[in-house]
């Protein structure tokens, strides 16, 4: 599922990140990178709020849209 | 001398480090991206010897060598190609797996490396412990733990940067990938290209500005991997954390799990802030206060609700110097009061702001006035001739004063500012702004470049590097000026005092309205540079919200004395200049002759001076926007609003200055006799008019210097100051004609309609196109 419609504060593991190579590279160097874990904090009006080894991001809709993610 | 760079995550502590070890008061934010330029300075060891310094290099935070915005190009730029002797890599121990996946990259590099893990205070204090010499060995280079905040550790670790920077290093990748990546690496060194192995894994990686510099290598490695059939664009990422995650995870022990389970006190406070439906108005209510507090002379809207304030404060001091004026036929002794009205006014209590704008004062009050006073008075004892008291006391010391008595005002403005962002509070807001940015055409990360607009121009628009495309960044910098900066706001002031006293109305809603038109401005601008000449999809709004903390009392005030420095000295320098130039071809005509002092006989007024024919000259200019022709004395405005070209705060000075020439006090006396005949509504518009033009137009020699460096010397830039000019112009005569005559409403909101219908119809023509042609 998209990472907008997970639980909040579960550990999440990142089953793929659908986005163009640019945006995917950057979003690699702060930690989503397949297989690793996520956890949704907040849903901010369609935006989320997320914790991913150790740091804290802001993601728009569309990127959290394209990250998919498991219950882990 | 032994250069070192610091390289590392944002927000890792890079800056603070670099302040530490080189006793420099750089500016040290909360916020990923505060520093988008390279900074150097030295260290010494001894601090005794100033011989043996190291010279330290401040870099611009980053997440990886693969850049993505253009302030990190100058990291990677610096590492690759300046050469340094050693890279100390700086990273958050609260965070370590992450920051170490840029270290992974750097240790790619032939250049020596030694690792800073910073902020092992905070480490210590969630009760997890860092097994820094597993890292070390793990890494293949020296591992320190400091704290840079606290001064701990720093000693040792450059002891050890300088003991790496003596030896060279063997580049290494701490990656499993195969033989690939070996052909790949002897492809580059064939070539005789520095660093191979950070290039190759680079081109494996497909990186974009590996295919631009080397064009020619990474051709042969997409061969190599075309033919082998391999893709490795992701699986280099992936890599590296799977070496990566399972090292953290045996290095690290303690508290951290546990503490992940319950929620920081900063998510906490974000479930507020970043609420959907309290987030907005929050931040609305914030900004409003920090406005109100800066600039209002009614605090609390006290004065307005009813609340007698009687005359105002009287102040503590009054004295006379023995001059005497005439008011209404009385000849009167002139009383200076210099501290009247300091702390309440009879339209209410001052805001912190308005107290030390009226404490500072200008050419006759506050303390500014009181220098100013004792200077005249000093000229007086000493019989200076009447012409020499009014060079240096009303020209020169006039504006000079005028533009230094708004300097605590304005750094009251910027202190609020670094509060915001010093606590994390500024990231929130660019994130829960991004959705609406995001539908005028900008990402939320453009939120804070704008907002610094708001202090002042040119920072904000270097900070514009944070942002990912180059359209994003010209959008933004075309707007920037439209947020009314510090120098703007001086003049706003002036404004507004005199329209309150011509017209009645609020002067705090005066200068309110003004800035919100700004903003209105911008985004209209934004909205249809997004639909016309800088069409894009709008870039994906990624960033690091950080923890929030308490503003640093110490890291605050040097950021606030760095500006008022600023200030300061541009009063000084290019402000005193211009302020004298005016003095002086104010007060002569064309063949030299000194007008106060010219013989009676040639009846001589201000209006024959030098300056006020080339105002008189250019003034029809104006008369569209209602200080033009029409008026007395047209020709200061028109020079004010020449000089604002150079540095707004000259139109304050020139006001300031040019006032005394017509034999006026203040600006408000300019405008009554400047005005004599018009009826209110008149004067509102033409001073309405007055302060949009100024406020949208060209805003300075800086910052057009500052937009030409970030924008390249083409048409972009050449674009950028046309639409200033333009759009200023345009703003200018359409604020004047609809306040004169309202009617006119009904011609230009349709107009304006249009053009957007229009504007709109093209970019959904141009998308239908392109999505045809893809």
């Amino acid at each position: 599922m998209p990472l907008l419609f997970a639980p909040k504060e579960k550990d999440l593991r990142i089953l793929s990140v659908h986005g163009d190579a640019k945006v995917n590279k950057h979003l690699a160097s702060l930690g989503i990178v397949e297989g690793g874990i996520i956890r949704l904090l907040e849903d901010a009006n369609g935006a989320a709020i997320c914790q991913v080894k150790g740091s804290r991001l802001g993601l728009d809709h569309k990127i959290s849209m394209s990250i998919m993610v498991a219950v882990a | 001398m032994i250069k070192v760079a610091l390289a590392g995550n944002p927000n890792c502590g890079k800056t603070t480090l670099f302040n530490s070890l080189t006793g420099s008061t750089a500016y040290v934010g909360n916020w990923p991206g505060v520093t988008v330029e390279k900074r150097s300075g030295t260290y010494y060891p001894n601090k005794k010897k100033k011989a043996d310094g190291i010279e330290i290099v401040d870099l611009p935070g980053i997440y990886s060598l693969s850049p993505y915005t253009p302030e990190e190009v100058i990291s990677r730029n610096f590492l690759l190609n300046e050469k340094p002797d050693v890279v100390i890599n700086v990273l958050d121990g609260t965070n370590l797996e992450r920051n170490l996946y840029m270290t992974t990259q750097i240790l790619e590099m032939d250049v020596p490396v030694v690792v800073g893990v910073n902020m092992m205070d905070a480490v210590a204090d969630s009760g997890q412990v860092i097994d820094l010499d597993g890292l070390s060995k793990a890494l293949g280079v020296p591992v320190l733990g400091i704290s840079a905040l606290r001064e701990k550790g720093l000693q040792d670790l450059m002891k050890a940067a300088e003991k790496a920077a003596k030896s060279p290093r063997k580049a290494v990748s701490l990656i499993k990938v195969d033989a690939t990546l070996e052909e790949a690496r002897k492809i580059y060194e064939d070539a005789g290209v520095a660093s191979p192995l950070f290039h190759a894994t680079k081109a494996l990686e497909k990186d974009e500005i590996e295919e631009k510099e080397h064009a020619e290598e990474f051709k042969k490695v997409a061969a190599l991997c075309e033919k082998q059939s391999k893709d490795f664009e992701a699986e280099i990422a992936d890599e590296r954390y799977r070496f990566l995650t399972p090292l953290c995870a045996k290095l690290i022990q303690g508290a951290a799990r546990q503490e992940k389970e319950k929620l920081s006190l900063s998510d906490r406070i974000d479930k507020v802030l970043t609420n959907r439906w309290a987030a907005i108005p929050i931040m609305v209510v914030v900004m409003f206060l920090i406005f109100h507090f800066t600039f209002s002379g009614d605090l609390f809207y006290l004065g307005a609700m009813g609340v007698p304030f009687g005359e105002g404060y009287p102040g503590f001091i009054s004295f006379t110097l023995g001059e005497k004026e005439v008011i209404e036929g009385v000849e009167q002794a002139v009383v200076y009061n210099p501290f009247q009205g300091l702390f309440w006014t009879g339209d209410g209590i001052n805001s912190i702001g308005e107290f030390f704008h009226v404490l500072a004062g200008d050419g006759s009050t506050g303390v500014l006035g009181l220098i100013g006073i004792g200077l005249k008075a000093l000229l007086m004892a000493c019989n200076a001739p009447e012409w020499v008291i009014g060079f240096l006391y009303e020209g020169v010391y006039g504006g000079v004063a005028a533009v230094l008595g708004f300097v605590p005002q304005i750094l009251i403005l910027f202190a609020f500012f670094a509060i915001l962002e010093d606590s994390g509070y500024m990231a929130r807001i660019a994130f829960v702004l991004d959705r609406i940015f995001r539908r005028f055409g900008v990402s939320g990360r453009a939120f804070l470049p704008m907002v610094m607009g708001f202090g002042c121009g040119v920072p904000a628009m270097i900070n514009t590097r944070t942002l990912a495309s180059d359209k994003e960044r010209t959008k933004t910098i075309r707007v920037i000026p439209f947020f009314t900066c510090g120098a703007k706001a001086e003049f706003l002031t002036l404004i507004a005092a005199a329209v309150a006293s011509a017209v009645g109305f609020d002067a705090g809603a005066f200068t309110f309205l003004v800035y919100l038109l700004g903003v209105v401005i911008a985004i209209a601008s934004v909205i249809l540079m997004n639909h016309t000449t800088l069409r894009e999809k709008v870039p994906p709004f990624i960033m690091e919200l950080p923890s929030y903390h308490l503003p640093q009392v110490k890291s605050l005030g040097l950021h606030v004395w760095d500006k008022g420095k600023h200030f300061i000295q541009k009063a000084f320098t290019i402000i005193l200049v211009s302020t004298i130039v005016v003095w002086f071809f104010s007060n002569f005509t064309w063949n030299w002759t000194f007008i106060p002092t010219a013989d009676e006989a040639l009846a001589l007024t201000e209006k024959d001076s030098i300056l006020a024919n080339l105002g008189m000259l250019i003034a029809p200019l104006f008369t569209p926007m209602g200080f033009g022709t029409q008026i007395q004395n047209s020709w200061l405005f028109s020079v004010a609003s020449i000089q604002g070209i150079i540095a707004k705060e000259n139109v304050t000075s020139t006001i300031e200055a040019l006032a005394g020439v017509i034999g006026q006090e203040d600006f408000s006396g300019v405008v009554a006799a400047s005005f004599a005949g018009h009826s209110e509504l008149d004067i509102a518009a033409s001073l309405s008019a007055f302060a949009v033009f100024n406020m949208t137009t060209i805003p300075c020699f800086a910052s057009v210097a500052t937009a030409k460096a970030e924008l390249g010397k083409g048409k972009t830039y050449v674009g950028t100051v046309a639409f200033w000019i333009v759009c200023s112009y345009l703003m200018g005569c359409l604020t004047y004609v609809t306040i004169r005559w309202v009617w006119t409403l009904a011609i230009s909101i349709p107009v304006i309609a249009l053009l957007f219908v229009l504007a709109f119809l093209y970019s959904g023509h141009k998308n239908k196109k392109e999505a045809k042609e893809a």
